[in-house]
């Protein structure tokens, strides 16, 4: 992923855009860690989002623009050297530190986060959260899973088919 | 609240789950990721993401790798872990003779060696210690002169697992193939069902195969994406088994490698290739 040309030739300050989150909250951030986003990306690249207009954002909210962006600026200097082929072991692992940190949330602000992650297109950011969920899952038993992820006790026909299955397949259960 | 999410983003949770056991547990716990988690696109995508291991080799016994292999620790957890002495298997208590005929998904297909069996095949698995002992071949389902040929001529009936590819993990399906100097005939057997079901038979003629009268004609079988192959014994061709469309069919092998051993395996991007075992890698690639 390539960062944007900053074709304005406004050398030394770094460009940048505003965005208005759901409930009109103006975020302004370099035009490199907004374009994390495949979605903005191109809006960006055409000019837009400078000044006082801004790039609405009606699907996410203050909180979650907030969160989202806090990875952008993280992450930015990483992507824009290309996935950073020449970042040392010690930036990769405070990146890696601070992912780990990063996701370590509410349950309900990690849902806000793979769906912002999904509508901005953010790639990075989609296989963190989701790899944050998965791992969740992780040594769970099918009735843990449940809980974890906040679906209602099963229904008797539910809990039929799930000790159904572990008859059937008990070896994925010891 | 993360129950709420869309097919695609679960999909997208399921396929960064590391082991299969938790893939599988996920998959029971309601209606909706089991349809999800069983589709035979997603795992598909799963399994070449998550390759299996390799652990060692199974003979009389199991042969792991060892250091500096990456696998090693793996390997000697699952050998502490896992009974390759196959004892568990009540049905070979009394002779403890057996053979292990295929490894595939982490299952064994042996070839029990004893004087009351005349054709025994167990599928075993000796980390969760479950076995299931296949019902004889039923011959009844052969064209009559292949039955005749292996009723009386005694005709060896060879098998080997299918490996599960894009279906769910948990069915077992054997082929079972016998051959005759005029004609060959595959049966399939599954675990859904519990029984042997006819899969597809041809005479050589009909493949425009010309085959020794004596002996085994098929050699060296091979697997990949959904097909068998068997090199033809003095020929220049591979048979083919599809195993989902259950026809046969026949293969040429590149040019100017008659002479040599050659295998197919899977290369990824759903291409079959030609192996050459003397280490070089054909440029030749079979979909």
């Amino acid at each position: 992923m390539a960062a944007p040309e900053s074709g304005d030739g406004n050398n030394g300050a770094a460009r940048m855009v505003t965005l208005i989150s759901s409930d009109n909250t103006r975020f302004e951030v370099e035009a490199a860690a907004a374009s994390l986003s495949q979605t903005l990306q191109l809006t960006i690249l055409d000019g837009g989002g400078g000044g006082g207009d801004g790039i609405p954002l009606p699907n996410v909210d203050s909180a979650t623009l907030s969160k989202v962006l806090e990875y952008c600026i993280k992450h930015a200097p990483a992507a824009a050297n290309g996935g950073a082929p020449n970042a040392t072991a010690v930036d990769r692992a405070e990146l890696e530190r601070f992912d780990n940190e990063f996701v370590n949330i509410d349950q309900s602000v990690l849902y806000s986060l793979i769906m912002a992650a999904h509508n901005l297109e953010i790639e990075g950011l989609q296989s963190l959260v989701a790899k944050k969920v998965a791992d969740m899952i992780k040594g769970k038993s099918p009735m843990e899973i449940r809980r974890t992820l906040g679906f209602p006790d099963p229904t008797p026909e539910e809990q039929a088919e799930m000790n159904a299955h572990m008859l059937e397949y008990g070896w994925a259960y010891e | 609240m993360l129950a709420a999410l869309t097919d695609d983003l679960l999909q997208e949770i399921f396929i960064r789950i590391a082991t299969p056991a938790d893939l599988d547990r996920a998959s029971a716990t309601c209606a909706s990721f089991r349809r999800l988690i069983t589709d035979p696109s997603f795992l598909r995508r799963y399994h070449s993401r998550h390759p299996p291991l390799l652990i060692g080799l199974v003979s009389l016994g199991l042969y792991i790798v060892e250091e500096p292999h990456p696998n090693a620790a793996a390997a000697r957890s699952l050998a502490g872990a896992a009974d390759f002495s196959f004892r568990f298997v009540s049905h070979l208590e009394r002779s403890h003779r057996h053979l292990p005929l295929d490894v595939c998904d982490g299952r064994v297909l042996l070839q029990c060696i004893c004087d009351r069996c005349q054709w025994c095949r167990v599928v075993c698995d000796p980390l969760s210690r479950r076995y299931l002992v296949l019902p004889p071949v039923d011959l009844d389902l052969l064209p009559d002169g292949l039955r005749v040929s292996v009723k009386v001529r005694g005709s060896p009936i060879e098998t080997l697992l299918v490996p599960s590819g894009d279906c769910e993990k948990k069915s077992i399906r054997v082929i079972a193939w016998m051959q005759s100097d005029i004609e060959a005939a595959l049966l399939l057997y599954s675990s859904v069902t519990g029984r042997w079901s006819f899969g597809t038979s041809t005479t050589w003629d009909a493949l425009g195969l010309k085959v020794p009268p004596e002996g085994s004609q098929l050699m060296f079988p091979c697997y990949a994406y959904g097909c068998f192959y068997w090199k033809v014994k003095s020929s220049n061709k591979w048979l083919k088994f599809n195993v989902n469309t259950m026809e046969f069919s026949t293969l040429g092998y590149p040019p100017d490698q008659d002479a040599r051993n050659v295998l197919i395996v899977e290369a990824g991007q759903d291409c079959a290739r030609i192996y050459l075992p003397s280490g070089l890698m054909d440029s030749a690639f079979l979909t």
